[in-house]
């Protein structure tokens, strides 16, 4: 099998005496209508975990993988509905009519990320926190999205390449001193030492910055 | 040290993928923390196969949330399914 598309057509070269009945099959017929992504989620992880059973350490790395991808398309695409949503779509018209320059509405976003709402669907705190983290990543896509089509009003969609990703993390840690500055100094509109240690210091207890720093990370290769 | 974020794009710079399907894919996992990404990095550097695999899996729940399609969902989970069952049969 060379990939994944061609799966759907194997079904026959599966000996009988080793499939499994974990429902997906038998739930297609009678399962049509919206796709509701929470509850999606719950019946691939469901379906996968009886699946674990088959294999070895191989086995339980695919599975990760594969709820991987559900979880970053699921959360990219609802985003919007999140409560962290809410915030990103403060950051966008109304919001950037009133920012004037792009350091501004940089610093926008930084404060934004600092400072997520909680999420009311989840009451556990790691699950919270995560959440967060995820979140803060899809905002700052979405920044690189708005930033490459000159930040349009309305809504927006388009694809961004892992540049256009970079180059939004870089414009945001240019602007992470004057966040710094309004956030944990004076807010005299200069960015000095001390302030910059103290925003240095919150980041491992702040899903939103963290995320930001690992990001900032991640695509420090990406030329 | 090497981020498993920068270890899954060193290996996807050596995959068959196109250089878009290599963008896609990173910035999807973009959204992902390292911690995530490990099982991941380990999968692309142990069969090299799975990038191609996983690629298309990604791409196909993006159409299945775009469409909205419960059943389209279903029919994926199927193929998850399929697949598993298959490297079992292989083992």
């Amino acid at each position: 099998m060379d990939s994944f598309e061609d799966v759907a057509t194997t079904k026959e070269e599966v000996a009988p005496e080793m499939r499994q009945d974990v429902g997906a099959e038998t739930k297609l017929e009678e399962q049509d209508g919206p796709l509701i992504p929470a509850e999606a989620l719950e019946e691939e992880k469901g379906l996968l975990q009886k699946l674990e059973q088959l294999g070895g350490g191989k086995v339980k790395r695919v599975i990760a993988s594969l709820v991987l991808g559900s979880a970053l398309v699921f959360g990219a695409g609802t985003f919007e509905a999140s409560a962290a949503g809410k915030e990103t779509k403060g950051a966008g018209v109304e919001q950037v009519e009133k920012e004037k320059s792009r350091e501004q509405i940089a610093v926008g976003l930084l404060e934004r990320l600092s400072s997520l709402p909680d999420n009311p669907r989840f009451t556990d705190p790691v699950q919270q926190y995560l959440m967060k983290k995820q979140a803060a990543r899809t905002m700052i896509q979405f920044y690189a999205l708005q930033r490459k089509l000159g930040f349009p009003e309305g809504n927006i969609s388009g694809h961004v390449s892992p540049q256009d990703i970079k180059e939004a993390l870089d414009e945001l840690n240019a602007a992470s001193g004057l966040f710094a500055d309004k956030k944990f100094g004076n807010n005299d509109g200069k960015a000095d030492p001390e302030e910059f240690n103290k925003m240095l210091q919150t980041i491992k207890d702040n899903p939103g910055l963290e995320s930001f720093m690992e990001m900032i990370r991640q695509f420090s290769g990406v030329r | 040290m090497e981020t498993n974020f920068q270890k899954i794009q060193q290996l996807l710079s050596l995959s068959d993928l196109s250089a878009q399907e290599r963008d896609d894919l990173l910035v999807l996992l973009s959204g992902a923390t390292d911690d995530e990404l490990e099982p991941l990095a380990l999968l692309f550097a142990e069969d090299s196969s799975w990038i191609r695999k996983i690629s298309q899996n990604y791409k196909a729940k993006q159409a299945a949330f775009t469409g909205g399609s419960k059943a389209a969902w279903m029919e994926l989970l199927k193929q998850e399914e399929y697949l598993l069952q298959d490297m079992a049969k292989e083992k």
